[in-house]
């Protein structure tokens, strides 16, 4: 390999030593030249020439390819943030309509939960807790609002149920009719909820 | 005639006039997620840029552009066509994933726009997601035609396909893969690894659907499992907001009828391999 680069020199030492200022405003790639200085005029000489002959030594080291890393490690290993998500969507109907349709039905089990665990545990009869409720003696207004809002999980999760039983089924999905069946769900919610707090 | 000479150089004071700094300027503000991976452990903050509305061009992507050009080159954000088709430039502009080279800048100057990147994604720099996940799951789903019989090299023939099989692909094709509406989906977010999300689902649709496809069995079962589609809860947030107004809710409703088996792929109208047939017997 020494061999072929020193030939090399010679034949471009003539054709090199017309061209002197051009080889030193290009020292960088003619760099392993340098090595053998004494072939070309002085004016390249490189002043710590053991430094030299170490920086442009060429190692081969065998290809390693990269360790397999899953997206997630990948990019926790790299640092990068999550983009926010929560704090910067914009509540669309649509998504409010279906987190309103699971928090409606926690309720709602939570609801039969207690109602079935107070009917197991609780003593004396419903009566009792009727009539106790009855003596808290409030006035009709608050009975309205307190039967309003405890009747508003059972509408809502009705009637959008439906909704999303006929999505399930393949109707009404395209964005029109998703929003005008929503707005239904809304109306006929108000209507059953405020027939039954007024009974 | 005179009096044509007389409103010579008019024209050029009125231009000036109109065009002077002199008049007030509509200036809107801009709120820009901005963060570095060169100081990875700085914080991502959001940035406030103003702009003149009177001196930008309409859509998200000139403001932005005219930021990057003007106030901070730094700013980083993809961008190819500028024409709402390359499905580069999608971001989460005030709430919404939208394409930003098609969406209207807000002329109401009393409101700033936030400029976040698409939610829940891994951020490579400033409004620059990381999509390979994404892309890993597009693959997956073997996006290219599968027919039993591969045609001979150099013997190929057209694959016939009737008009009304074809008015089924309408409204599948032109997903861009923008990503929009997988990331707005709250169920892509929380389970984005194992679940498709709505981009590659409808994709994975077009595919099922499509009548000179013969590898539908094999589609449908790589589906079958708890994740791949029945992450869906029919959330609906990809609908509202693909910004080439396609429907990928609908392609995934009609992905789980077919999974069910109350609805079965029609047999093609006309026999895609009728043209090679006809070569065949000639």
């Amino acid at each position: 390999m020494y061999c072929s680069m020193v030939n090399f020199q010679f034949r471009k030492a003539s054709a090199l030593s017309s061209s002197i200022t051009g080889l030193c405003r290009s020292r960088k790639t003619f760099g392993k030249i340098s090595k053998f200085s004494g072939l070309l005029s002085p004016v390249c000489q490189v002043a710590d020439g053991h430094a030299q002959r170490l920086k442009h030594q060429i190692t081969y080291k065998a290809y390693v390819p990269p360790c397999y890393q899953d997206h997630d490690h990948k990019n926790m290993a790299l640092k990068r943030p999550m983009s926010p998500h929560l704090t910067v969507y914009a509540p669309t109907l649509v998504a409010m309509t279906s987190i309103g349709q699971r928090i409606t039905g926690t309720l709602l089990a939570a609801y039969a939960l207690l109602l079935s665990g107070a009917t197991l545990f609780l003593p004396n009869g419903i009566e009792t807790y009727v009539s106790i409720i009855q003596s808290l003696d409030l006035s009709k207004t608050t009975i309205f609002i307190l039967k309003l809002l405890v009747g508003l999980p059972f509408g809502f999760h009705y009637f959008n149920g439906i909704r999303y039983c006929m999505f399930n089924l393949g109707k009404w999905l395209s964005l029109k009719d998703v929003y005008a069946t929503a707005y239904l769900t809304f109306v006929l919610t108000g209507v059953i909820v405020i027939f039954f707090a007024f009974l | 005639m005179p009096l044509l000479r007389l409103t010579t150089g008019t024209f050029g004071q009125l231009r000036t006039f109109a065009t002077s700094a002199s008049l007030a300027k509509r200036v809107k503000t801009f709120a820009v997620y901005r963060w570095n991976p060169d100081e990875p452990d700085k914080k991502p903050y959001t940035q406030n840029f103003e702009v003149d509305l009177d001196d930008c061009a309409p859509m998200v992507l000139d403001a932005l552009l005219k930021i990057k050009n003007e106030v901070d080159p730094t700013l980083t954000f993809r961008r190819s066509c500028r024409e709402g088709v390359c499905g580069s430039c999608a971001m989460n502009i005030d709430g919404v994933n939208t394409l930003a080279c098609i969406s209207h800048i807000d002329q109401n100057i009393s409101k700033p726009t936030k400029i976040y990147p698409l939610p829940h994604m891994y951020v490579v720099k400033d409004l620059v997601p990381d999509l390979t996940n994404f892309y890993r799951q597009y693959q997956s789903i073997e996006p290219w035609l599968q027919r039993e019989n591969e045609a001979v090299k150099g013997k190929e023939t057209q694959l016939l396909q009737d008009v009304e099989d074809r008015v089924k692909l309408d409204g599948l094709y032109e997903c861009v893969l923008c990503a929009c509406c997988s990331t707005s989906c709250p169920s892509y977010w929380w389970n984005g690894d194992k679940y498709l999300g709505p981009a590659v689902l409808m994709q994975a649709y077009r595919w099922i659907i499509d009548s000179r496809d013969e590898a539908t069995e094999k589609r449908l079962s790589k589906l079958k499992d708890t994740y791949s589609v029945y992450r869906c809860h029919t959330i609906m947030n990809c609908t509202r907001t693909c910004p080439k107004g396609l429907n990928p809710g609908r392609a995934i409703a009609q992905i789980k009828t077919l999974l069910s088996g109350i609805v079965k792929k029609q047999p093609p109208i006309m026999d895609p391999a009728g043209l090679q047939k006809q070569t065949a017997s000639n």
